[in-house]
């Protein structure tokens, strides 16, 4: 009852927000949000099932593509198109399916990053339905005649989108799907005479998670309003993965810590002209020098309630180990 | 030949120019505790991996209450009702354990993914709860459920993927090596933890064991492999007269004299 | 044109093959992707850039400084970096990698590598005609310094002491502790050897490409999908899979029409994963034992 009631708080504070920020911190917050759910999808697939993707803006790219030519070509509203487009993405995951029954770890790698690069190669050339390098104008967002296509009212579809898309994978991370993804992750043989099965769960977890991929690039198409071929290259996908690495990957908050540390740290560096990256990578460094596992990992270990002190020994171990581990 | 639970003819698996298991035959009835043994490399640990269905076997049978196992993926070999444990631990170290003995009873669980996504099943969640909380008390283990598997002790480790194995109500389940790396005591517990297994569940035991004592203790009947053959088959009291098992064990030992 | 767009290939081939060997000199013996590898390899060479133009030290020193900074590089990195992060997962260490390597970009902005800047070709002799093969000076260095560094990795791995140390840390970290083998140290080695052949595939880059910030990330980023492609775990493998990748790409943009030959990559990185699907070890990589 208590978290339900933090909740509802923190969301309505949440809701509250356009009455206290101006037009561009909502414009950070929505770009925030875009992050979050990419990296909510890619936590699902790389920190649970423990399929590496360096290809996920791929994903990205189909999603926001996807959702402006629905608009453009069909007229979709963007209530219909980001769903969509969401969907085609999620279908688009399937490709990467074949070479995950076969391959792991780097290799699995390797086969997600050419599907990054083939996406990001083949935008351009496909000039004509994209705009090439130059890329695209979003038709602007309406809802039944209005025009939503401002900060404010995005900042509402985003917070919306992240509330959803979040309860969701929580859904499904404490249900027997969640189970059988970290299961496949930890021990592939033990998983299938547990009665999982590989090919189905390895499936499932690459379509939901290009499916919020794609849910992510067909919010930021209409957050941004523009979307070009350069915005969905390899440094989009290795920021991805940065996130979730940083953040905690087998967890929730994990993946929205990162998402937020990313979105802001380079927005507050700004100021620093020149020193930016090294501050950048000097906290990269940082992050995984005294935290380990991720920042959510280093939150739980020090924020473990009193009651733990009162355990016998051996369970204090044990309980403080799943804290630090961000838990799964 | 219906009327064993599981049966093996003619089973055989090559890998490259070795042969692992060479026209193994043996079976196993309802109720039984048998025990598979032989020196190291005789091939026990690759007869369980086949019946896991882990492996394609050369050639020959293996059926399961009549059912032709060789047409079932690994996945499925559970829904049948064979459940086993690994030699090496198979417990996903950083689950707790609760979930991993939820995860023993994945095929149980009807939602699916949509569902499940917008948060239904929850009643079916906890009930798998609650069940598993009554296992974990029926072996003594209570208190665990929520530390990840990883943090237990080995003995404790061994016991849980027992009791994983039997979440999924199975009628047949393969041990590979419970005690092994256990002490004397741990050893004891598990013995009888076995026992309580077949007489109180009704499952029937399948089990590779190094430790004599234990696998003469507990079992109905044992099948000595060597080389990948099987050699003798038999009560615990013919096995140990038995001279071509005392010839094969011994010859190890001199083997491992010579290492 | 075949034979002239294998030769090229090859070239091109051998430059991917000698990034890859050290990327996988530090992985085999840390098991850590290092995603910086590129960045390191621009440090390194944009030093030699520096001590050759601005400073006038003749271009074999500032080379030779080139190399002296990979592997002081390595050390550092090593001893001074990843050995605070000893209980870090690999992954996280990979992103320890990409931050060094965001450094290292920083550093090299603030010297003064602010756009793209020409690099001096130690050798520029008139091209060679072989038939009607086009050879330039350049290549026969590139195929030159190639066979020597891949003789070097042979000899080292196969009788010093460092080397079989490696080998036996690569094979199992446990038990080469166990034997008194020092993997920390090997670690180190490990580092310089690799962020050394990284300077050296920078130098012979950089003329070719020019000298920029990103320009060896291109080329790492290749040399991984070479190393993917000889099996990751294999030295052999690494300079087979550049090799390899280097005459594909080259074959396929000169035959295919002009509105597909830009997909280059996207072609060799589907080839790669055909190969994958039915060798999942690589080419000459090492087959895991036990079941799938």
């Amino acid at each position: 009852m208590k978290r339900l009631i933090f909740w509802a708080v923190v969301i309505v504070l949440l809701a509250m927000a356009p009455f206290v920020l101006r037009s561009y911190n909502l414009y950070l917050l929505n770009l925030a949000a875009v992050k979050i759910i990419a990296a909510i999808g890619l936590a699902l697939l790389t920190g649970y099932t423990g399929q590496l993707s360096i290809g996920h803006a791929g994903f990205l790219a189909i999603g926001a593509y996807g959702t402006a030519l629905l608009a453009q070509h069909f007229g979709l509203p963007f209530w219909v198109g980001i769903p969509v487009a969401g969907l085609i993405s999620g279908l688009a995951g399937f490709i990467l399916l074949i070479p995950a029954l076969r391959l792991t770890a780097i290799y699995l790698a390797i086969a997600t990053l050419a599907f990054g690069t083939a996406v990001a190669e083949a935008l351009p050339r496909w000039a004509a339905v994209t705009g090439g390098y130059q890329g695209m104008r979003v038709p602007r967002a309406s809802f039944f005649g209005v025009n939503v296509q401002n900060d404010v009212a995005m900042y509402y579809l985003a917070l919306a989108m992240t509330v959803l898309l979040l309860l969701v994978a929580r859904n499904i991370v404490r249900s027997r799907v969640g189970r059988a993804f970290v299961a496949i992750r930890d021990k592939s043989m033990a998983a299938q005479a547990c009665g999982v099965s590989l090919a189905k769960y390895k499936a499932l977890a690459f379509f939901v998670s290009a499916l919020y991929a794609g849910l992510a690039g067909g919010l930021y198409a209409h957050v941004v309003g523009y979307i070009s071929p350069a915005e969905f290259g390899l440094a989009k996908s290795i920021d991805l993965f940065i996130m979730i690495a940083l953040g905690g990957m087998a967890s929730l908050p994990g993946p929205v810590l990162g998402a937020l540390f990313l979105t802001y740290l380079p927005h507050w560096l700004s100021g620093f002209r020149g020193l930016q990256s090294i501050i950048y990578g000097a906290s990269l460094i940082g992050v995984v020098v005294f935290m380990p596992f991720g920042i959510w990992g280093f939150v739980r270990k020090w924020t473990a309630p009193d009651k733990v002190q009162s355990l016998p020994k051996p369970l204090r171990a044990a309980v403080a180990f799943v804290r630090g581990g961000g838990g799964a | 030949m219906n009327e064993h639970l599981l049966a093996a003819s003619g089973l055989t698996k090559r890998f490259g120019g070795l042969t692992a298991v060479d026209g193994v035959e043996f079976h196993v009835d309802e109720g039984e505790i048998v025990g598979l043994i032989g020196p190291n490399g005789a091939g026990k640990t690759t007869v369980f991996n086949l019946i896991s269905r882990f492996l394609e076997p050369t050639a020959g049978a293996i059926t399961f209450d009549g059912v032709d196992l060789l047409r079932v993926p690994p996945h499925k070999v559970i829904g049948l009702g064979i459940a086993r444990t690994f030699q090496n631990l198979g417990l996903f170290p950083y689950m707790t354990v609760r979930d991993n003995l939820l995860v023993g009873r994945h095929n149980q669980f009807h939602g699916w993914i949509l569902s499940l996504a917008v948060g239904a099943g929850r009643r079916e969640e906890r009930a798998a709860a609650a069940e598993v909380g009554k296992m974990l008390a029926a072996f003594g283990l209570g208190a665990l459920g929520g530390a990840p598997a990883s943090m237990l002790p080995y003995g404790s480790q061994k016991a849980v993927e027992l009791i994983r194995a039997l979440m999924a109500k199975p009628r047949l389940v393969l041990l590979d090596e419970p005690v092994a790396g256990m002490n004397a005591t741990e050893t004891q517990t598990m013995g009888q933890f076995i026992r309580r297994v077949r007489e109180e569940r009704g499952v029937t035991v399948l089990l590779v064991e190094h430790d004599m004592s234990l696998v003469m203790e507990i079992c109905d009947r044992i099948v000595v492999l060597d080389f990948g053959r099987k050699i003798a088959e038999g009560t615990p009291h013919e096995i140990q007269t038995n001279p071509r098992v005392v010839e094969a064990y011994l010859g190890q030992e001199v083997d491992r004299a010579q290492v | 044109m075949l034979a002239q767009l294998i030769v090229s290939g090859l070239a091109a081939g051998s430059l991917y093959g000698i990034m890859a060997l050290g990327l996988i000199l530090i992985y085999k013996t840390t098991h850590i992707l290092n995603f910086g590898q590129g960045d390191m390899a621009m440090f390194s060479t944009f030093i030699a850039l520096l001590l050759f133009r601005t400073y006038g030290v003749p271009l074999s020193a500032a080379l030779g400084g080139a190399l002296v900074t990979g592997i002081l590089l390595g050390v550092v990195v090593d001893r001074g970096l990843l050995r605070w992060a000893k209980n870090a997962p690999v992954t996280s260490l990979f992103i320890a990698t990409l931050g060094i390597g965001m450094i290292l970009q920083a550093i090299a902005l603030w010297m003064g590598l602010i756009d793209a800047r020409p690099f001096p070709y130690a050798l520029r002799g008139p091209p060679l005609f072989i038939g009607d093969v086009v050879l330039r000076q350049h290549d026969l260095l590139v195929f030159g310094v190639a066979l020597a560094v891949s003789l070097v990795f042979f000899l080292v791995f196969k009788f010093t002491k460092v080397g079989i140390a490696m080998r036996a840390t690569s094979q199992n970290r446990r038990a080469a502790q166990l034997m008194g083998i020092n993997v920390g140290r090997i670690g180190t080695w490990s580092w310089a050897l690799g962020l050394g052949t990284g300077a050296i595939a920078g130098c012979l880059v950089a003329p070719i490409v020019f000298l920029d910030l990103t320009s060896m990330v291109f080329v790492m980023i290749k040399a991984i999908a070479a190393a993917v492609l000889g099996g990751f775990t294999s030295l052999p493998g690494a300079v087979v899979g550049g090799l390899l990748l280097g005459v594909i790409e080259n074959l396929f943009s000169g035959y295919m029409p002009p509105a597909i030959a830009p997909l280059k990559t996207t072609f060799v990185f589907t080839l790669i994963i055909l190969v994958l699907v039915f060798r999942p070890h690589g080419l000459l990589g090492e087959r895991s034992v036990g079941g799938h």
